[in-house]
């Protein structure tokens, strides 16, 4: 009888592919993602001492330079961390591409994006509505973002994204 | 950092949105745990807090002990202003409750707990977790209080850091860090020389904190493939010297100085009228006191090496791990004129697998656990006391842990028992059950239920310095035993992060002293009658209050129930802990405040039975007053290669010495030392560099 319940309360409240938003610093102000001019959004979650996490960051900057997608990139590690990262990184941190700096308490945020275990790199893909198309845990390529784009551009969400 | 693998990954166990992931990973790194965060119960130690590398560096801790300071249910005491014995303490239950491993594995024990914790590496490390509350570690049954696991880092890069940091008081830690990284491994080197001056604020010659010289090495390795293990080991070793009560390092010339009065008794608050001695509260006339630098001073000399190693492969659906530890710890002692040489050797062997079955992630496994210590001394009253504490304990084991989630995940729930057969006190049974429950992504309820069990080692964990005693008559028939009970809310949003707990913890048996045996000279070492209940309730809060300003409020509450004799150090009911961290670019600014409320000394410190008294013959304080502790540390980042930082410990100079000497007179005119409320050290400014390759 119990287990029942708390199937039935569990079954109420199974998350579901909901918008997201965040609400981080940018170092200037917070940035709260549902208040960005409606766009398709690459999130993604880095930090300094995540050797593939600096691999990929030219290609995103190079990405949002080529304007095909909004482009957010979240250092989850303090700003002065993210100031010494190598120059190419810096350097595709560099507008367009939006450069937040992550919670100190990171659970809730990672969670909310469907990375519970804190992987990184980690990377989503949202549409227009800022609902998720696709996310990678592990070094993303060209091949990836572009399907992603693929993805979220269909109809905002496709459940049966390539892998 | 730690790689995973994609089975890891695909027990990722909270529940997540259910758009498409990928499952083709090929080099992931996991986020490191912090406060509140993530937890998994899957662990073979159940994290409760974490602190990682860079929680530890903006504190500018340079040890374990001040790491772990003043946190919410996890301090620093400080036992003696003599030797400077510190001890980790959760949940305000005793040090000695606290087992410290290194990457999993238990290798610290009665009088490496006592001098031992102070000398743990912070370099090369990647975290550490905290794991409150009995039962909380299926390898540390022990841990009545929770254990504290060390967990090394495996570079990805070649690295090399250098920091320089000095200080008031003579204060200088100059630590290397080197790595080598290559195809399928890495190597490390850390170098540590730590040194700091005795102080004596109140002027009467005597240390409050005690003057020491300590050099740590330490090589690590990690080789991702020898005969498909994953190894990872490392070993450290230690070399320290520290002396209180006299001034100085002239351990010689201290130890045969003793005739005369070198100290001034007339210092400080409540100082004798006479400084060539004290009141004797009995008589009212002048002690004279005669004994010289070496009757009121303790010289501690530790040489320790330790080894730790384990490897981890796959077997079947699931993983293999076996693991080793080794440790020798000398222990070369003068207490006030006694001496006390000890000896201890540990070792760990654990073989165990985890494996999938039916849904259930089940771990099994088998540990081996040996120590013992060799003691030879002599006392200043009773002469020789070879061997008095002399122990050897034999503990094989094994342990059985389930691990399953239940509806669609929101339910993490971890159940485990150890049977462990102990050579003195027999089979012991140890079970325990850990709760998770999911109420959202950033919302989660954690209950607790364990046992754990604890075979008293020695009389010198729980009165540090070696006893003027002639013979110890153990009367311990049975181990000392908690139950704790515990349960954590626990919210992390992007700017707002709170947990609340309550902590419930019952210990049977507890060790105690009794210095009045049958015989002159004699110490009983029986247990408590009655148990010692420990229960607590604490909240912290972060919110980020601008772009670039965090604050944290955070405070504790806890009761006591215990009797005369058993909780033998001042605790406080209330603390309160305020932090701020400002991060504008290059900068890293921390300021942190900590209340610390009123402390019952009379209860503590026992006096319905053994009253104190200060110098001048009036009695000690009954209540500590409350008291206020501010830090502040700012650290400023010149490029990828330079930092420089600063700090100033104990902002506004607080210290015991200031109202009350740790030292005290009984009722018979005798000295003893361990009246401690508060720090005795008062402010300490700082500055060092950093250079990272």
């Amino acid at each position: 009888m119990l287990s029942r319940l708390l199937a039935l309360l569990v079954a109420a409240g199974v998350a579901h592919a909901a918008p997201l938003d965040f609400e981080l610093s940018d170092g200037r102000r917070f940035v709260r993602l549902s208040e960005l001019p409606p766009r398709v959004t690459v999130v993604n979650f880095w930090r300094s001492d995540c050797p593939p996490c600096l691999r990929e960051m030219p290609l995103l900057g190079e990405f949002a330079r080529r304007d095909r997608a909004r482009v957010v990139a979240v250092a989850l590690q303090r700003p002065a961390e993210t100031l010494a990262a190598p120059r190419a990184v810096r350097e595709a941190l560099l507008p367009p591409v939006l450069a937040l700096n992550g919670p100190s308490e990171l659970r809730g945020l990672l969670s909310r994006f469907g990375n519970p275990v804190g992987a990184l790199p980690y990377t989503v893909a949202l549409d227009a509505r800022r609902v998720p198309c696709m996310s990678r845990a592990g070094e993303i390529d060209a091949a990836w973002l572009d399907r992603a784009l693929q993805a979220c551009a269909t109809d905002g969400r496709e459940q049966n994204a390539t892998r | 950092m730690k790689r995973l693998s994609l089975l890891a990954l695909g027990l990722a166990v909270l529940p997540a949105p259910t758009f498409a992931q990928d499952a083709q990973l090929k080099e992931v790194t996991v986020t490191h745990q912090r406060p509140g965060e993530k937890p998994k119960l899957r662990d073979e130690v159940v994290a409760t807090e974490t602190l990682t590398a860079r929680d530890i560096e903006k504190t500018g801790a340079t040890m374990l002990t001040e790491a772990l300071d003043k946190k919410p249910g996890v301090a620093m005491q400080l036992e003696c202003a003599i030797c400077n014995v510190r001890n980790v303490v959760l949940n305000n239950l005793p040090g000695r409750y606290t087992t410290l491993m290194i990457d999993g594995i238990p290798i610290f024990s009665s009088v490496s707990t006592a001098y031992g914790l102070d000398s743990v590496s912070l370099g090369g490390l990647e975290r550490i977790d905290i794991a409150r509350g009995a039962g909380v570690s299926l390898i540390a049954p022990e841990a009545l209080s929770g254990a504290v696991n060390i967990v090394t880092r495996r570079p990805t890069e070649n690295e090399f850091k250098l920091t320089q940091q000095i200080g008031q008081h003579g204060a200088a830690n100059t630590e290397a860090f080197a790595a080598r990284a290559f195809l399928g491994g890495a190597l490390t080197a850390n170098v540590i020389h730590g040194r700091h001056d005795g102080v004596d604020n109140d002027g009467n010659r005597v240390s409050e904190f005690s003057d020491f010289r300590r050099n740590l090495g330490g090589l690590g390795f990690f080789a991702d493939d020898v005969g498909g293990f994953k190894l990872k080991g490392r070993i450290d070793s230690v070399d320290e010297k520290r002396m209180g009560g006299a001034l100085g390092r002239d351990y010689g010339g201290v130890k045969a100085d003793g005739a005369g009065n070198p100290f001034d008794w007339s210092k400080g608050p409540n100082g004798s009228p006479d400084p060539s001695g004290w009141i004797d509260p009995g008589t009212g006339l002048i002690v004279p006191y005669n004994d010289g630098r070496a009757g009121l001073s303790e010289i501690i000399f530790t040489d320790r090496t330790q080894l730790v190693m384990s490897g981890t492969r796959k077997l079947g659906a699931g993983t293999m791990r076996l693991a080793l530890g080794y440790a020798k710890h000398k222990q070369d002692s003068f207490y006030g004129k006694s001496v006390y040489l000890a000896d201890q050797d540990q070792y760990y062997l654990e073989a165990s697998t985890q494996q999938p079955l039916g849904g259930t992630l089940v771990t099994a496994g088998f540990s081996y656990r040996y120590e013992d210590l060799e003691s030879r001394g002599t006392s200043v009253t009773f002469g020789p006391n070879d061997g008095i504490d002399n122990y050897e304990y034999k503990t094989p084991g094994l342990f059985f842990q389930g691990y399953r989630t239940f509806f669609g995940d929101r339910l993490e729930a971890n159940g485990s028992i150890r049977f462990d057969k102990h050579n003195v006190f027999g089979m012991i049974t140890s079970p325990r059950v850990n709760l998770l429950w999911h109420h959202d992504a950033q919302l989660n309820s954690r209950f607790s239920l364990g046992k754990g069990y604890r075979a008293p080692t020695s009389f010198f964990e729980q009165d540090h310095g070696i006893l003027d005693t002639g013979s110890i008559v153990r009367e311990i028939k049975k181990p000392e035993v908690s139950h704790n009970l515990s349960y954590t809310l626990s919210f992390a949003a992007d700017r707002l992060a709170w947990n609340g707990g309550f902590h419930y913890n019952k210990v049977h048996n507890m060790a105690l002293l009794d210095v009045d045996g049958t015989l002159p000279g004699q110490t009983l070492f029986t247990s408590a009658e009655s148990p010692v209940v420990v229960r607590g309730l604490d909240f912290t809060l972060t919110y980020k209050l601008t772009p670039n300003l965090e604050g944290t409020v955070a405070a504790e509450k806890t009761h006591y129930r215990f009797d005369p004799g058993t909780l033998v150090y001042a605790r406080p009911e209330e603390r309160v802990y305020l932090v701020l961290d400002y991060n504008p670019g290059p900068i890293d600014l921390m300021a942190r405040a900590t209340w610390t409320g009123k402390q019952d000394l009379a209860r503590f410190y026992d006096y319905a039975n053994n009253p104190r008294h200060n110098f001048d013959g009036t009695p000690k304080l009954n209540k500590s007053p409350s008291f206020w502790l501010v830090d502040v540390r700012g650290e400023y980042r010149f490029g990828k290669r330079w930092s420089g930082f600063a700090g100033i410990d104990n902002v506004f100079d607080y210290k015991q010495s200031d109202q009350e000497n740790f030292l005290w007179i009984d009722d018979a005119g005798n000295l003893d030392v361990n009246h401690v409320w508060a720090p005795n050290r008062g402010r300490h400014l700082y500055v060092g560099v950093k250079f990272a390759l």
